[in-house]
């Protein structure tokens, strides 16, 4: 190989090595860190004290729910409106663009002020309802999940495809369930797993409009308890890197485009 | 347009609007009362006297604080990102390397919030493994020479672990798109590795670089939950000066907090804006 | 004199061998090109003698100086690139400077030179453009300059008209090849277009699977290609099977006809040989007495633009018989029964060894040739 190659491989080691520390060493402090429940000796005793606190289910099994919310009430919006749009309407796809950039204009934080703001007075009095969370969520999901959706709209280029049906003498529901949505299951799927990460995790929406969810819970842990917080994180992080595993091992299996997780454009 | 175009056309709009529903309703009139929020005091009177406030010292130097933090966890995640999304992506690596960087990143730069800030007090705070590493194997004593995880270099640190994979898959196009031609053109036209750098490389990959490194600082400008779990809302930065005028905290003052959100607002659409035009800028030259 | 040398030049990718021992001398201003299919080992090899790529064994010598441990920018060595690498943040001066103030060269000396460029490449008054601004062929000129601009040793050229329109290919490489004769400079020239190759150089290295099949001049390699692959690749060519009929008086015995070899035969009698006619050397009548003579039926009739090519049926074989278009002659209908004469020159003679798959299509037919080893039928 050529001396220049050479360093430049050299060079590259060393940055990759250098990355790799800076991401493992956390994980791995943290997880030892999670391990000293018991004085003296490496146990998962605090993993043993989270899971047997009843407010940790509770949290746990709150924010599931409100995932569950969140990713049908986001496909429901979703889903149709990216296929009309990809169909019928492409014009319309430069203010998709610009309405999912939205969310990033207006943080979680100026978001959840909003909300308050506009939903705390009757007619519309939703302050108190569980709705304004999802709702919440749903927007905050909502550039992720829109952006894997169009790839793998894109991937599959539907309008041909619609094309080709119809000329064979398909009507549009066929086309709908036959031809759209087998073609977008990966996309599918992966925004699940994605919006499933995102609510689970999410944190400021869930404080700022006072829900028990799973993010606050795990701030109040951190504040009153020591080893507890680190088996927290852990499993938070195994979660979520469990589901991106998930949405890679499908999206890889169906040859779909690998979509990456920008957290913004 | 005929009649019956027109009214397709018109239909054709229509199709999108349950969506165009739930975006006004929980995305535009949010932003639109912050808006009007601002301009009108505790009894619904116009006023300016919000934007006043925003002048005092303590508000002053809470700005001041975030656009440092975000601008130098922004550069740094910059700098680090760029320089791993090189090594994998054209750096003579193996290849498996880098879709792995690239998925761990993806993970990664979500890992924010409450995780992360417990991760980051497993490692650096006081009883944090790399303190006492440092004490035992390296006799430094890092919270005896004034660093500590809960100030603005400790912050920086935290956010840094959600800023340089957002640059590594950020900046990851524009790598690709640095043609291995241009080097070589470079190297028989006689010009050493600096030289291409200096004179070809950066300047094509500075608008990717700039874009990135914007949206960085808006990412680290909006965080909330990081800071807020890591320093219990007592750090003064904007995210958490807003989330304090909501909770009814001291300061607890609605108006004043909507006039700091629609600051904070303005700041992320400069960033979005300048972010989308360097991005074009840059598409130019990737032909 | 040598000016570049490889001596059995290898190259392996991880287990692929992609150059196997390749040895070749290049003049010191010759046009060389190297010609083949893709996957071929010629662009490899390019890049091994500009220095990107290093050879897993064997040398290479430029100037008398080995190679080895030499750095691409040490090599005084230019290359343009198929898709011309210009650099998209500069205008098209300084581009063709960059090369210059590498070395050095600044303000009134460079812009001088950057001026000469432009009129060697007839592009005087696009200093200022940008390479998004031009075309194609006017972005590769642009490459060609900036590479010249340097006074580099040997110019190295990687398939750099593949990415144009044909009408501009035409153009520019004989622009290319006015360029390199006026400059005396040394060029070597990879390309998949034989007719590119063909007419501009000096010398062709037709290659495949890593190594040279044939060195020569183009007109040598098309009348008498040395092996199969060579005769395939370049141009096309019919063959039939014959018998021999008197190896010493080169009489060979086809369809129950005599013909004529140019000269005497080394072969056995009765043994069977592939006889190879390029389609331009048959007409269809006789053009001297000395024509060997053969029948068929016309079976097609192609108008390829300038050249109208008649397939023909003869001896259970396809045959291409290529005349210029001529609007005052008619042709031949499908189904005619016609006259196939040719001289025994145009005779390309070579002992049969069967191909490995049965030829299907007429095309198939005339370029399964079988194997054949490496000989010269002129003797």
């Amino acid at each position: 190989m050529r001396r220049a190659d050479r360093i430049r491989e050299s060079f590259s080691w060393l940055w990759f090595g250098f990355g790799m520390l800076y991401f493992f060493l956390p994980l791995v402090a943290t997880f030892l860190f999670s391990l000293k429940g018991r004085k003296g000796i490496l146990s998962f005793a605090a993993y043993g004290n989270v899971l047997a606190d009843p407010q940790f289910l509770k949290t746990f099994l709150f924010s599931l729910e409100m995932a569950a919310f969140t990713i049908i009430v986001g496909l429901v919006l979703i889903v149709p409106t990216a296929i009309w749009i990809h169909l019928k309407l492409p014009k319309a796809k430069g203010l998709m663009e610009a309405l999912s950039l939205m969310p990033f204009v207006i943080p979680p934080i100026v978001l959840a002020f909003g909300l308050i703001k506009t939903y705390s007075k009757p007619p519309f009095a939703l302050v108190s309802s569980p709705a304004l969370l999802v709702a919440g969520y749903v927007v905050v999901s909502f550039p992720y999940m829109y952006r894997t959706i169009d790839a793998g709209l894109r991937a599959i280029d539907l309008p041909l495809l619609t094309e080709a049906a119809q000329s064979l003498g398909a009507r549009w529901t066929t086309v709908l369930f036959r031809v759209a949505l087998p073609g977008m299951r990966p996309s599918i799927l992966s925004a699940v797993f994605l919006c499933f990460a995102t609510v689970i995790g999410e944190l400021t929406l869930a404080v700022i409009l006072a829900w028990p969810a799973f993010g606050p819970y795990m701030a109040l842990v951190g504040r009153d308890l020591a080893y507890e917080p680190a088996a927290l994180s852990i499993m938070s992080f195994a979660l979520t890197w469990g589901s991106i595993g998930l949405m890679q091992f499908i999206s890889n299996r169906s040859h779909a485009r690998r979509v990456r997780r920008p957290r913004v454009p | 347009m005929s009649r019956s175009q027109a009214l397709r056309k018109a239909g054709s709009w229509l199709g999108l609007g349950p969506f165009l529903c739930f975006a006004i309703a929980f995305m535009i009139l949010p932003a639109l009362s912050i808006l009007t929020g601002s301009f009108m005091d505790k009894s619904g009177v116009f006023t300016l006297a919000n934007f006043a406030h925003l002048a005092k010292p303590t508000i002053l130097s809470s700005y001041r604080v975030t656009i440092e933090l975000s601008a130098v966890t922004a550069a740094i995640g910059t700098i680090l990102g760029a320089l791993v999304s090189y090594a994998v992506v054209s750096g003579g690596l193996p290849k498996a390397l880098r879709s792995f960087t690239i998925t761990f990143s993806g993970v990664a730069s979500n890992f924010a919030g409450v995780p992360l800030a417990f991760a980051f007090i497993a490692t650096l705070g006081r009883t944090g493994l790399v303190t006492a590493l440092a004490k035992t194997v390296f006799g430094f004593d890092l919270y005896g020479s004034g660093f500590s995880l809960y100030s603005f270099w400790g912050l920086s640190l935290t956010y840094v672990y959600f800023q340089m994979p957002l640059m590594i898959l950020t900046i990851e196009p524009a790598i690709v798109g640095l043609r291995r031609e241009w080097r070589e053109a470079s190297e028989s036209l006689g010009a050493s590795s600096g030289t291409f750098w200096l004179r070809v490389g950066l300047p094509i990959l500075m608008p990717s670089l700039l874009a990135a490194f914007i949206l960085l600082f808006g990412n680290a400008f909006g965080a909330y939950a990081t800071a807020y779990a890591l320093t219990g809302g007592m750090l003064n930065i904007v995210p958490i000066l807003i989330g304090a005028q909501i909770r009814g905290d001291v300061l607890h003052d609605p108006n004043l907090g909507y006039a700091l959100a629609l600051g904070m607002v303005v700041v992320m659409f400069v960033a979005i804006f300048l972010y989308l035009r360097l991005q074009k800028l840059a598409s130019r030259w990737q032909k | 004199m040598a000016f570049i040398e490889l001596h059995d030049v290898r190259k392996s990718f991880g287990k692929t061998e992609v150059v196997k021992d390749l040895s070749l001398e290049v003049k010191k201003g010759e046009f060389l090109s190297f010609l083949g299919g893709s996957g071929c080992g010629k662009t490899t090899t390019l890049r091994m003698i500009a220095g990107f790529e290093t050879p897993t064994s064997g040398s290479i010598f430029i100037d008398g100086e080995d190679m080895e441990n030499v750095s691409p920018r040490r090599r005084k060595l230019g290359m343009v690139f198929q898709n011309y690498a210009l650099f998209p943040n500069m205008d098209v001066s300084g581009n063709i400077e960059f090369g210059l103030r590498a070395k050095g060269v600044k303000g009134k000396a460079a812009k001088v030179r950057v001026a000469e460029m432009l009129e060697l490449i007839g592009m005087e008054g696009y200093a200022q453009r940008y390479p998004r601004e031009l075309s194609g062929g006017q972005q590769q000129r642009v490459a060609l300059a900036r590479a010249i601009a340097v006074e580099p040793e040997a110019l190295l050229l990687d398939e750099p008209l593949s990415a144009l329109d044909a009408k501009i290919r035409q153009r520019l490489r004989d622009d290319i090849r006015s360029i390199q004769k006026k400059l005396g400079m040394t060029m070597i020239y990879v390309t998949h277009d034989q007719e590119e190759a063909l007419s501009i150089s000096d010398r062709v290295a037709v290659m495949q699977g890593g190594r040279i099949e044939q060195l020569g001049a183009p007109s040598e390699i098309y009348d008498n290609p040395a092996t199969a692959f060579v005769a395939t690749f370049i141009g096309s060519l019919c063959s039939l099977r014959c018998e021999v009929a008197d190896a010493a008086a080169g009489l060979l015995l086809v369809d129950g006809r005599i013909l004529r070899a140019a000269a005497p035969l080394d072969a056995a009698p009765g043994e069977i040989y592939s006889l190879s006619l390029r389609p331009e050397s048959i007409t269809l009548s006789p053009s001297s007495a000395e024509d060997n003579i053969l029948v068929g039926e016309v079976e097609a009739v192609k108008f390829l633009g300038s050249i109208v090519r008649l397939v023909v049926r003869s001896c259970g074989q396809a045959v291409f018989v290529d005349s210029f278009n001529d609007p005052r002659r008619s042709l031949p209908e499908p189904g005619e029964g016609v006259k196939l004469c040719f001289p025994p020159e145009a005779c390309h003679l070579r002992p049969y060894r069967p191909a490995a798959s049965v030829p299907a299509t007429p095309e198939e037919i005339s370029t399964s040739l079988g194997v054949w080893p490496i000989l010269d039928v002129r003797g």
